[in-house]
């Protein structure tokens, strides 16, 4: 019986998240005559005109490939830089570690909105408005704390033991980073550029501001900047979220395991 | 000294990091300070203005309206979360062979980029076409009505937010040794007493840790606002952060803009403030 | 010339002292040994030897060098982990090249280093392995393999044993020993066992709240503890500690006690020195019976001496229960005498 009410339960809350995705897939399959009146819930027939019309009309192509380079540039930056700097904090344990620790975590609740007004500012005066560059580095330091603190986690995860050993073996700090932490902190950095690609990938405030064109426009922001001037294209906007939500989607479910140690990883240990 | 050798070999390897995010962070948070203490817009060069700016915050009836939203949505939108997500963890729990399955299914929405989630949920409350007004058989038009739109603001919110704390406190949950559960039924416990006396004190410190991502979060919400309604009807959805950029970037009006950003940098920052001393004070 | 000396050594953890003061010199071919209770900062001795962990104070010499400021690849050290830590992701030979590849040795010098390293070890068979596949003395031989491998100027074991079951322990223990006696390479060790401890060392150092107790070859250690502390930490089981005024009117005791105030004395003896019997003997004094322990060849007696815990070795032939009266006796030389209040050896 109390099984019965778990499984249930469990039911009602997958729905519950399932359900909004499912009716905007729906949408974005369903002819345009039919979007213009409910009922019926469901469709007669099933088109993919909305989503021709993305890439054909809009520059949805362009959008997409943006977003990649965006989001794979700020991935390996961050895990370059994060896990330099989680190693170093981690096992070669300099004094005023803490407190390096602290800030990067306060750096982390810092409101984007907080920034955007400087940055706006910086980015143009160094020539890097409506460039892919500038939103990798503004993203690099949007994720980084995110990067580093994970980092730092899972590096304490292996035993000091494994770099005392590398030391002594001969190896110099940057050489037992390299030649043994490194190789074993494969499952960490996997978890780490998942994260920090899905959240770059999600970004809207910085894009949104410093980018102006569709030369270095995201994905996010195509979405976002959608209807028309006369009547709101809902089939093609659900196209849209559908074509700019598989990507992530695919990926947070492939590596899932990941993706939860990244999520819990010192949040649970504290 | 060998203590040298410490800060030698290690801060080479931090610095790379420390730099990108003294420049890119660190700066323009002084920066939008100091622009904050200025009287700065297209129309002339900039002059200063001390505390100018918050002087006219103040007395800014939209800035309070802007604050009171904030507040408001953070509280309720939390509060949710928290308990949804419990009971969510609690009941995966006990999924047995359905919660791999069940894992994949509620890592969706908080996978989605925020603004997807505002479109669909634009959708489903549209007031003609909208699923939500066909299955509730009613033509309520959710996102006319200031309040209205507030609340359908935080169910959104909600939605996206809660499966991340489920699978946090799932974490918790499963950390907790089987032991003590055995130990609490041989004392003679009934469940809702082991709840209350093993579960919910050992679950405290993920909880707050939670609530603190949460509150921070919802303390800067920017993009699904914007998206789903752009902070009306009649500012009744506006936050802080929409407000700001509205005045940066609408108005150009950088000097109060910036000062309006620096209220929120400064809220953000009292409640990392109190998380710091209640996890210090609480957990350990 | 591999002598280790380490020169007024301190680390202090905030109000933690794990050495204090520390003056020692190994001398070279020496297998030395650091024993103390579990947790008072042995390994991190070692780790400052090694160069992996910087002292508070004080100064380090690797065969006449000062190396105190000396990066741990710059120290010619080799390490004995408890827990192995051997690489996981590479496989037996990987792990045993590791230290030459760092020097720069390749090709079929490294194969033959290799070969010969396994061959001494047994790990012929084991050489494509990764650790994961190996039983835990396999790997503790592969880490001696990775000691041995770069012929250092100096060992450092951490409680290599520590984490092996008690049969392996003698196996291995074995292994080390036969290792020393083949290279004579200075070896650091370090245990809680007390054990382990005297059958492996040429001296020992009893560390009690990071200072020295004392430092002597094991026999010494033994037969002449410094204090109450090494007394009752060295040999099992532990010796008794009672106050001489408990052991009043024993003859053997009082020649021994001449001149002394007995309120001022601790008395020690080994319960391996303490007959007891069931049936009467001359000199004999009363212990009441409170545990009867087999073990094996001997059983141990443990009763009460006027309030103070009494362990002794059962006669041969006799029988004693628990709640029963018995006798025990001890000889003159099996006395060993402490000051009351310091603990200290009053002889």
């Amino acid at each position: 019986m109390k099984r019965a009410l778990v499984w249930l339960g469990l039911a009602a809350a997958c729905a519950w998240s399932v359900a909004p995705f499912a009716w905007q897939v729906l949408t974005s399959l369903k002819p345009q005559a039919e979007l213009e009146r409910l009922p019926p819930l469901l469709p007669a027939a099933l088109t993919l005109a909305h989503y021709e019309a993305i890439f054909a009309g809009h520059p949805f192509g362009r959008l997409i490939l943006n977003s990649v380079v965006v989001a794979a540039g700020t991935a390996v930056l961050a895990l370059a830089l994060g896990a330099l700097a989680g190693f170093a904090l981690a096992k070669l344990r300099p004094p005023g570690r803490s407190a390096v620790l602290a800030g990067v975590v306060a750096m982390s609740m810092l409101p984007p909105i907080a920034t955007v007004s400087p940055l706006f500012l910086m980015v143009g005066a160094a020539g890097l408005r409506d460039a892919l560059a500038g939103l990798v580095l503004v993203y690099t330091a949007f994720a980084l704390p995110l990067a580093v603190w994970l980092m730092t986690q899972f590096f304490r995860g292996i035993p000091d033991e494994l770099y005392v050993a590398a030391r002594v073996d001969g190896c110099s700090a940057a050489g037992a980073f390299a030649k043994v932490m490194l190789p074993l902190a494969v499952p960490g950095l996997t978890a780490t550029g998942l994260l920090v690609f899905i959240l770059a990938w999600n970004e809207f405030m910085y894009a949104l501001t410093l980018t102006s064109s569709v030369a270095a426009r995201t994905v996010p922001v195509g979405i976002a900047l959608f209807p028309g001037l006369h009547e709101v294209p809902w089939g093609e906007i659900a196209a849209g979220a559908v074509v700019a939500t598989a990507p992530v989607v695919l990926l947070a479910i492939a590596f899932q395991r990941r993706v939860l140690e990244g999520l819990t990883a010192g949040a649970v240990k504290g | 000294m060998s203590r040298a050798r410490a800060h030698r070999e290690a801060w080479p390897l931090v610095a790379p990091a420390g730099l990108v995010l003294v420049v890119v962070a660190a700066v323009p948070m002084l920066y939008v300070v100091w622009l904050s203490l200025h009287d700065r817009t297209v129309f002339r060069p900039p002059t200063f203005a001390g505390l100018g700016n918050y002087a006219r915050l103040a007395a800014d009836a939209r800035f309070w309206n802007a604050l009171g939203n904030t507040l408001y949505f953070t509280v309720v939108s939390v509060a949710l979360e928290l308990l949804l997500g419990l009971a969510i963890a609690l009941l995966l729990a006990r999924a047995g062979r359905l919660r791999a399955a069940a894992y994949g299914v509620m890592l969706l929405p908080w996978a989605v980029p925020t603004v997807v989630s505002a479109r669909m949920w634009e959708w489903i409350y549209n007031a003609e076409l909208g699923v939500l007004n066909y299955l509730a058989g009613a033509r309520i038009n959710w996102l006319g009505d200031p309040l209205l739109a507030l609340h359908a603001a935080i169910a959104m919110d909600v939605w996206k937010a809660t499966p991340f704390v489920a699978l946090l406190l799932l974490a918790a949950l499963q950390g907790i040794p089987r032991d003590l559960y055995r130990a609490a039924a041989v004392d003679g416990a009934g469940p809702w007493t082991t709840f209350r006396r093993v579960t919910l004190p050992l679950l405290l410190p993920v909880m707050l840790v939670a609530v603190v991502f949460r509150t921070i979060d919802a303390l800067r919400v920017f993009d699904a606002i914007y998206v789903l309604t752009g902070g009306g009807p009649a500012n009744g959805t506006e936050t802080l952060s929409i407000y700001a950029y509205k005045i940066l970037f609408q108005t150009l009006d950088f000097g109060y803009g910036s000062a309006l950003a620096v209220v929120v940098l400064a809220v953000t920052a009292v409640a990392a403030a109190a998380y710091a001393r209640a996890l210090r004070g609480g957990a350990e | 010339m591999a002598e280790v000396r380490l020169e007024r050594l301190s680390k202090r953890f905030g109000a933690l002292a794990v050495a204090e003061e520390l003056s020692l010199a190994i001398a070279d071919g020496e297998l030395f040994t650091f024993l103390g209770p579990s947790g008072c900062g042995k390994s991190t001795l070692l780790h400052i030897v090694a160069g992996v962990e910087p002292p508070s104070s004080g100064r380090v010499w690797i065969g006449g060098r000062d190396v105190t400021d000396a990066p741990p690849q710059r120290r010619d050290v080799a390490m004995v982990f408890q827990s192995y830590a051997l690489y996981p992701h590479l496989d037996v030979a990987g792990n045993l090249a590791f230290p030459l590849r760092n020097r720069g040795v390749t090709g079929g010098e490294l194969r033959a280093e290799v070969e010969r390293v396994a061959a001494t070890l047994g790990l012929g068979p084991l050489l494509g392995k990764r650790p994961r596949e190996l039983s835990g003395g396999q790997r503790q031989r592969v880490a001696l393999g990775r000691a041995l491998i770069r012929r250092p100027a100096a060992f450092l074991m951490d409680e290599p044993l520590s984490n092996l079951d008690a049969a392996l322990r003698l196996e291995i223990r074995e292994e080390i020993k036969r290792v020393h006696q083949a290279h004579a390479i200075t070896t650091l060790y370090v245990t809680h066992d007390q054990e382990e401890a005297l059958a492996l060392s040429d001296r020992v150092a009893v560390l009690k709240d990071g200072r020295i107790q004392q430092c002597d070859p094991p026999g010494e250690l033994y037969a002449r503890p410094a204090d109450t502390f090494v007394a009752r930490f060295v040999g099992s089981p532990p010796m008794n500690l009672v106050p001489a005024t408990a052991l009043a009117g024993h003859a053997a005791l009082a020649a021994r006690l001449a001149g002394r105030d007995p309120d001022a004395v601790t008395v020690g003896l080994r319960p391996q020195q303490v007959e007891v019997h069931a049936t009467a003997r001359p000199g004999a004094q009363p212990l009441e019976v409170a545990l009867v322990e087999p073990a094996g060849a001997d059983t141990w007696i443990i009763g009460g001496l006027r309030g103070n815990r009494l362990q002794g070795k059962l006669a041969p032939g006799e029988r004693l229960a628990p709640g029963a009266r018995g006798g025990f006796t001890f000889a003159a030389d099996a006395v060993h005498l402490f000051d009351a209040a310091s603990g200290r050896r009053l002889d």
